[in-house]
């Protein structure tokens, strides 16, 4: 006897046949022929409508065994028997009727993790210039590897398997292989043997077990695939599509390795995070606080071909990068959130990365529906854009405001609104129920704004109010016992559940909100939003209303802004004491309005805060009135791609000047100097560079690092972008008509040839949008003082080497002390006969320059020196995410400069 | 202060001026910087290495013990004592890192020089061309070693990979050249650092008193027949200080570099006192108007008109080689002994220091990691060919002096030259014996 899961039936059950099959393959066949119909000796034809036919049925095991993801399972003694032959790889092999398996929750001595074995990879293919490798023709050379057990320090297996001999690297097992196909097999029976739990790699989904499983194809090397546990199931590389509104649609490759989990860091970053690049190098800057030596492609074939000493640098190159993703996935706790988001939600641990949100609705769906009885319908995907009303965003007060706000939050807004208001699937009220049940509005059931009903929860407890209040009262005792923990690694175990926590409950909304989704149901998300609006414009009306000073407050109180879950408050208060004393008030005052469990807490006051525009402000956050606890931005493109590094760092600068030290003038003043810097052409180069993915050539209209990358593959093929590659690219000075696109050119053949920079380019469409936007609120239309007056009159353009115009400059000296045209005469000169008397002056001034040139050329060179992790080796890293990778190229090149300027005075005086 | 007019003293002079024999030692030439450091460091090592190989099988092989050696650092193996030739280097987080410094400020200052290097967190490396190893090991930990020290190491591999240091050694001194001494009288030259002269007070009271002295017009009789046989003047660095711009050095108006004239002019009419009296000879200094990285090139003699007219004057670099009648001396400024000593483990003097340094056979090791340089790529000019028989270096605390000694019976005075402007004080070296002696210049409130 079960009750469907959708609409509220008055709390009776009827009958369900269950079917059984022997495969899940079996399950779509049965799912047709319910539907069809099929005849029924004696009683004729049936068909009904099928429930729960579209579970997968690895979450159909675990939901019916009641196993969670990366938790324990014990099989009882006596339960069990031990397979004679082996089909996997594994240590133990037995069989066990699945109704004996003990399933252990996740608490207690069984929420610890297992010492699960982690293989980290990277391998290096030689490729022909100007080509990205391809399996079928370039070869694999190296594969580099280190093993490392869960939650120990160091790895326990360092080694690399190298095509052609390699020196020895102290503490690696270097495998040196004459026959490529040699070492793939080799490699292929290291993984069997060592057995990792866990693959994990950059890139590695995508592009290096791909290419070793299409390289081993291509050679014939037939003992190769074979990388999963299971004996006789070759590996294979499939694409697969994943399409998520959280995420993106993104297109990747699909490779199966039965009983071991593939943990691509790459996607989990560009999941988690969202940043400029997620090159390993950007990455490893950003999380390590390392940058690291980027070997560029086209030496690559070089290095295999020269030296087993050149090899071996390859090797150690490759090794680092072997390291680096074990070393982010440790920093960044990947694997431990990722084993409590499992646990929580109960899916499989590798469906976190391949796979989005509603799976892991559905797993605890259908698990709290198994419990209570209920049954899952199939709904057709219903497709359409049936939109409802978002979230209310109050229209913003914009401006700098230098007294503290105030803001007020709705903890866990969606899930509380659903259980204050038993908003569910199975308490889903029609018109025809209501008349049939004579149910009676406001006491058995609730209207939603959007005018849909759902029952009380006397009549019924809905099953998503009761998930929620699950997952919420969890994260409270995960919060509770992580004070108490005094064990380090514990506490980032609890942490991880309680962020789990959160996100699957706040992810519920989300999956009755999915129209294309396996069980969208707008009567429930349209009225959660409604709810929302509604209670955050109820909070503006109460707080408004009681904080005046006819109440014999202070100052009459406005909110200046509200977004979804939250307002900000001006109580027109003075001191950060006064409106933390406030906010909490209205906050309890405003809570006691509303039904259990919604609660309005005071979480922060912003001050000062420069509110921008919707979703678009800063702020300095302070929970406490000791310090601030952090500089908060919302919306300000810090980040975005496509502006050069110095568009964050102005912008950063000036918002710290503004809020950390209130200085707005200062923080004018810096801007001005920037702006002025940049035309005098004084800002480091690599400030400037904008950098695009080359990702296909396709494009409809023309754009810069598709234009330059084709110039750069004309002047020299080998070392032009790749697809896939990154394009770093300044704009320079064009002819007069000339187009963005055709202005873009690679820094450095910029810095090779002295090109001058389009320096109103990066003033105008770099930096004025983001500066005007937040000057504008304190400014008004001032703004464009920023950008014109007195210290943009003095421009600097350095005259370039080439070009057709430098064919006809004849160069001619200048004196050093007047900058006048030298006379033939005293052409070898370093001054004019009027500046003789100056002399040393001229030259304590040029000496102070070349000192400092020579201090930058020194520190940047012997700091490469050191990062590459050998003194006896030329540089070659072509990381160009590496902020002193342009510098020390332009350190050069201006060093040598002033060198030859201060030659000219080498003449008796 | 008391003269005996009745005495009247020559100078002795040198028959010839050879000062500047060695003169372009350390000159660069016309200067390029489209090239990087490794090659300073190749061709150290592959000067360096047959003669640490030469005493490490001394001190190694054919003795009791027989330990061969590995040609190649990344060809250790296994437990067996061995051992291996190569350049050392420290790899620490006390060292300024250019890049935070760039990933902070977003430019590159002159950084904050931390007092040690050394201590945790430290990695020594030892490197050759084929690859590096790391060294541990109380030997290494507890030893006075700097980056970029051609070393051999004695030890055995351990089962990480790490090579477990026992013993270690170096270079040696170089061969020293046979030393002229003229018996028959004492001659003196003196040594003077860190003279400082700003544009506020170019020439101070005591500067003035010591030029006095030197040339013979101050003291009494016996300090006058004694400042009689002073031979020759080394002014080792910091002459000058005009004090660096504030901001960047673009900047007109921090640039504002004209006051500067007069400091030139002052410090010109000063040092031609001297020169007038006997040969001078004038190294650059790490504040000095010259180059900031080591080997800086002789200021610029337009700088000093009124020197110029005396044949007796020099610019010369530094460091710098100097054959003072017969006797070889090595100068520098003090800047690498300073850098040494943040690679010092121990209390030691930056005599025993730059006396180490020698034994290393290279006065500048830490160039170019943490000692900033020019891009040599032939040569490696601080590389110790020829052992002097004495090596001072200028701009220290206190005076000091210790005799360093050689193995082939070398033997060189190592003399630390105390900053005049805070100590007052000369040093006077005779050439005959090669002791020291110093002599306090007392201003007014002597």
């Amino acid at each position: 006897m079960r009750e469907p899961l959708f609409g509220y039936h008055g709390n009776v059950k009827a009958p369900f046949f269950k079917i059984f099959v022997r495969n899940p393959r079996q399950i779509r066949q049965v799912t047709q022929m319910v539907k069809r119909g099929f005849n029924v000796p004696g009683s004729g034809l049936y068909s009904g409508t099928p429930y729960e036919s579209n579970l997968e049925f690895t979450v159909r095991f675990m939901v019916d065994t009641d196993i969670v993801g990366a938790s324990w399972v014990e099989l009882p003694v006596g339960k069990y028997t031990v397979r004679s032959t082996n089909k996997t790889f594994c240590q133990y092999e037995v069989e066990i009727d699945y109704r004996d398996l003990v399933a252990h929750e996740p608490v207690g001595e069984w929420s610890k993790t297992a010492p699960l074995r982690i293989l980290s990879l990277d391998i290096e293919c030689s490729g022909r210039p100007g080509i990205f490798p391809e399996a079928k023709v370039d070869p694999v050379i190296q594969i580099a590897n280190v093993v490392t057990i869960q939650g120990q320090k160091q790895p326990f297996i360092r080694n690399v398997f190298t095509l052609d001999t390699c020196a020895p690297i102290p503490g690696v097992d270097v495998k040196s292989f004459q026959e490529e196909s040699d070492m793939l097999l080799r490699w292929s029976q290291f993984v069997q043997i060592c057995d990792p739990d866990i693959i994990i790699g950059y890139n590695t989904t995508d592009f290096d077990l791909p290419y070793l499983i299409d390289r081993a194809a291509a050679l014939g090397v037939h003992g190769f695939p074979f990388l999963g546990r299971i004996r006789d199931v070759t590996t294979k590389v499939g694409t697969t599509r994943f399409s998520s509104k959280a995420y993106g649609t993104r297109e990747s490759k699909d490779i199966n390795l039965e009983g071991r989990v593939q943990f691509d860091v790459l996607a989990a970053m560009r999941r988690e995070y969202k940043l400029r690049s997620f090159s390993l190098n950007a990455v490893s800057a950003k999380f390590l606080g390392e940058q690291k030596e980027d070997v560029p492609y086209s030496i690559i074939s070089d290095l295999q071909r020269e030296s087993p000493e050149t090899r071996r640098r390859l090797a150690v190159y490759c090794l680092k990068d072997a390291f680096l993703p074990q070393r982010l996935v440790d920093k960044l706790m990947f694997l431990i959130n990722s084993m409590e988001m499992a646990r929580v939600t109960g899916v499989p641990f590798n469906y976190l990365l391949t796979r989005g949100q509603q799976i892991k609705v559905v797993s605890q769906l259908y698990r709290h529906a198994l419990r209570q009885d209920l049954v899952v319908p199939v709904l057709e995907s219903q497709g359409g854009d049936g939109q409802y009303e978002g979230a209310t965003v109050i229209e913003p007060k914009r401006g700098y405001y230098d007294v503290p706000i105030a803001t007020l939050d709705f903890a866990s807004l969606y899930p509380s609104i659903m259980m204050a208001h038993n908003l569910c699937y199975t308490t889903l009220l029609n018109k025809q129920t209501i008349e049939r049940l004579n149910l009676v509005k406001d006491v058995d059931f609730t209207v939603t704004p959007t005018n849909d009903c759902f029952v009380k929860s006397s009549k019924r407890i809905g099953l998503l109010p009761h998930i929620l209040k699950e997952l919420l009262s969890a994260r409270k005792q995960a919060k509770a016992e992580m004070k108490k923990e005094k064990d380090p690694f514990r506490i980032q175990v609890l942490n991880g559940r309680q962020l789990a926590l959160k996100i699957s409950a706040n992810s519920v909304y989300g999956f009755t909100g999915a129209l294309n989704g396996r069980l969208p149901c707008l009567q429930i998300s349209a009225s959660v939003t409604a709810f929302g609006r509604k209670m955050i414009e109820q909070t503006v009306q109460e707080v408004e209303k009681r904080y005046t000073k006819e109440n014999n407050y202070c100052a009459d109180a406005t909110v200046i802004y509200g977004d979804t879950d939250s307002v900000m408050v001006n109580f027109g208060v003075k001191t950060l004491e006064d409106a933390m004393r406030l906010g909490q008030e209205a906050a309890d005052y405003v809570t006691a309005k509303f039904i259990n469990p919604i609660k309005l807490e005071f979480e922060k006051v912003y001050f000062p805060y420069l509110l921008i525009n919707k979703k678009r402000y800063a702020g300095l956050y302070w929970t406490r009135t000791e310090t601030y606890d952090k500089l908060d931005t919302t919306g300000l493109e810090t980040v975005r791609r496509d502006n050069c590094p110095l568009v964050p760092l102005v912008l950063d600068t000036c918002l710290k000047m503004m809020l950390i030290n209130q200085d707005v003038q200062g923080a004018m003043e810096y801007t001005k100097g920037v702006i002025a810097d940049l035309l005098q052409n004084k800002i480091d180069l690599s400030m400037l560079v904008i950098t695009k993915q080359l990702s296909k050539t396709d494009y409809a209209g023309k754009q810069a690092h598709v234009e330059l990358a084709e110039r750069m593959r004309k002047r020299d093929a080998g070392s032009a972008p790749q697809l896939g590659d990154r394009v770093p690219y300044v704009i320079i000075m064009g002819t007069k008509n000339a187009r963005a696109y055709e202005k873009a050119e690679d820094p450095i053949y910029v810095l090779d040839n002295n090109l001058p920079i389009d320096v109103n380019y990066y003033v105008e469409h770099q930096l004025t949008n983001p500066l005007t936007r937040i000057f504008e609120p304190i400014l008004g239309s001032k703004v464009s003082t920023l950008f014109k007056g007195k210290h943009t009159r003095t421009i600097h353009v350095s005259a370039p080497t080439t070009g057709a115009l430098a064919r006809f400059m004849v160069k001619k000296n200048t004196c050093l002390g007047c900058k006048t045209p030298l006379k033939k005469e005293d052409q070898d000169k370093a001054v004019c006969k009027h500046c003789k008397d100056r002399l040393p002056e001229i030259y304590v001034r040029n000496m102070d320059t070349m000192r400092e040139l020579e201090m930058r050329y020194s520190r940047l060179w012997a700091e490469c020196q050191r990062c590459q992790g050998s003194i006896n080796n030329e540089v070659v890293c072509t990381n160009s995410d590496c902020p002193i990778f342009y510098m020390r190229k332009k350190a050069q090149k201006d060093t040598e400069e002033q060198a030859r300027v201060i030659d000219r005075f080498d003449y008796s005086w | 202060m008391e003269v005996d007019q009745d005495e009247v003293f020559q100078r002795t002079r040198l028959v010839t001026d050879e000062s500047d024999k060695y003169q372009s030692e350390f000159k660069i030439g016309r200067r390029t910087y489209t090239r990087q450091y490794n090659k300073l460091y190749y061709q150290r090592l592959n000067t360096l290495k047959p003669n640490v190989h030469e005493h490490a099988r001394r001190k190694w092989e054919g003795q009791k013990q027989q330990i061969k050696w590995t040609q190649r650092v990344l060809n250790v193996e296994g437990p067996e004592p061995t051992y291996i030739i190569g350049t050392i280097f420290i790899d620490t987080t006390a060292k300024p890192s250019t890049l935070e410094q760039v990933e902070k400020t977003h430019w590159i200052a002159s950084p904050q020089e931390p007092e040690t290097y050394r201590g945790e967190g430290e990695e020594v490396h030892l490197e050759d061309e084929s690859g590096r190893i790391r060294l541990v090991g109380a030997a290494i930990d507890t030893a006075t070693i700097a980056s970029g020290v051609v070393a051999a190491v004695m030890g055995s591999e351990t089962p990480d990979g790490q090579f477990d240091v026992i013993d270690m050694c170096f270079a040696g001194m170089a061969p020293q050249p046979a030393r002229a001494v003229d018996d028959t009288q004492d001659k003196l030259v003196a040594l003077v650092s860190g003279l400082n002269a700003t544009v506020e007070q170019p020439v101070t009271l005591e500067m003035q008193l010591l030029a006095e002295y030197i040339c013979g017009n101050a003291g009494g009789s016996a300090d006058q027949r004694r400042n009689a046989q002073i031979v020759h003047t080394i002014v080792a660095g910091v002459t000058h200080i005009p004090e660096p711009p504030l901001g960047h050095t673009e900047d007109p108006r921090a640039n504002d570099r004209v006051p500067v004239q007069g400091l030139v002019a002052a410090v010109d009419e000063y040092l031609a006192d001297i020169a007038a009296s006997m040969p001078l000879t004038l190294m650059p200094g790490s504040r000095d108007p010259a180059d900031i990285a080591l080997p800086q090139q002789p200021l610029h003699p337009g700088m000093f008109t009124q020197c110029k007219a005396y044949s007796g004057f020099r610019s010369t670099t530094n460091p710098a080689y100097f054959d003072v009648d017969g006797t070889l001396l090595l100068g520098s400024s003090g800047q690498n002994v300073e850098d040494l000593a943040r690679y010092a483990m121990h209390d030691e003097s930056p005599c025993q220091l730059a006396a180490r340094s020698l034994l290393w056979r290279h006065i500048a090791p830490s160039a170019p990691d943490t000692l900033w340089c020019y891009p040599f790529t032939q040569y490696d000019p601080f590389i110790v060919r020829r052992l002097p028989h004495v090596y001072f270096f200028g701009n220290q605390p206190t005076f000091d002096v210790v005799v360093a000694k050689g193995t082939d019976a070398q033997e060189t005075r190592v003399i630390a030259v105390p900053v005049f402007s805070t100590s007052h004080t000369v040093v006077l070296l005779n050439l005959r014996t090669l002791e020291c002696s110093t002599v306090h210049i007392g201003g007014l409130k002597d």
